[in-house]
């Protein structure tokens, strides 16, 4: 009698009937309803994977024709001979006369002859 | 979604014991994880991670106490009703399951709903509740022995047929 009570308990419940599955259509409003649900979120997602995509899409010419563009200005760079000494001082690109930052530039103090002579040299 | 939705309606059914109140736990957790999918590493372990957030979800609505009562015959399943006599019967059983089901202690019927509606295998169970398997199978004989004695106290034995 035990051993038939044991076996009994082997036996699965059948608990179909709390199985949403077990009903199409049920199973069906079910999915419709969390379709409804996640409709903002789905959206939400979709709307940054699509900014994403367009960033992937063009990062690999925007990469290209930036190496592209390095390449080239390294050879320009490497290729085209600069002038012995062509730079231009701050002062002269302020106007400074050329005389008068020698002048400051030497070591000397400059004296009031040589002074007068810078004033009256300028045009 | 099927293969998942049966495993995350089975651990949610298994700690609320009413199927309205797990399939709202699993609806909620199937949002949730949608909004944290970026913090899936890796998608092989989608399943476990699922789980996590059912069985929080459900928790929650245990200790928050806002279990609803269960509807007899809600809008959405008697639009899809082909026999209403057969949907019934259905939902006649289904409250005498979920009334016996209530009756258990919480091990024994997430192991029962586990087993016998998941289709769990002792060791899932085992390492889903953290406990070992032979205790899992004593759960499952003591918790289908007393859902037979209270579902058809007279013979002992499951007569709910669909």
């Amino acid at each position: 009698m035990n051993r038939d009570a044991d076996a009994d308990q082997e036996r699965p419940l059948d608990l179909s009937a709390l199985d949403p599955m077990a009903d199409p259509a049920h199973f069906a409003g079910l999915g419709s309803r969390l379709s409804r649900a996640a409709a903002g979120e789905l959206a939400r997602r979709r709307a940054r994977l699509d900014v994403w995509s367009c960033l992937a899409a063009w990062r690999r010419p925007v990469l290209a024709t930036a190496g592209i563009v390095a390449v080239a200005a390294s050879l320009v760079l490497a290729t085209v001979p600069q002038p012995a000494d062509t730079r231009t001082s701050l002062a002269e690109a302020a106007g400074v006369p050329g005389a008068w930052v020698q002048l400051a530039r030497g070591s000397q103090t400059p004296t009031p002859e040589a002074l007068l002579q810078l004033g009256t040299d300028q045009p | 979604m099927r293969r998942h939705y049966r495993a995350a309606y089975a651990v949610a059914l298994s700690l609320l014991g009413r199927q309205a109140d797990a399939e709202d736990a699993c609806q909620e957790a199937w949002l949730r994880a949608l909004e944290r999918l970026d913090d899936l590493r890796d998608p092989r372990s989608f399943r476990g991670w699922l789980l996590r957030i059912v069985r929080h979800g459900a928790l929650n609505l245990i200790e928050s106490r806002r279990l609803r009562a269960v509807e007899p015959l809600d809008d959405e399943r008697a639009a899809g009703v082909e026999d209403p006599r057969q949907d019934l019967r259905i939902v006649r059983t289904r409250a005498r399951l979920e009334t016996a089901l209530a009756q258990l202690e919480p091990a024994p019927r997430q192991v029962v709903v586990l087993f016998d509606l998941g289709g769990w295998s002792h060791r899932e169970i085992a390492q889903q509740l953290g406990i070992s398997e032979v205790m899992s199978r004593q759960h499952l004989f003591q918790a289908r022995r007393r859902l037979r004695g209270l579902l058809d106290p007279g013979e002992g034995e499951d007569r709910h047929e669909p």
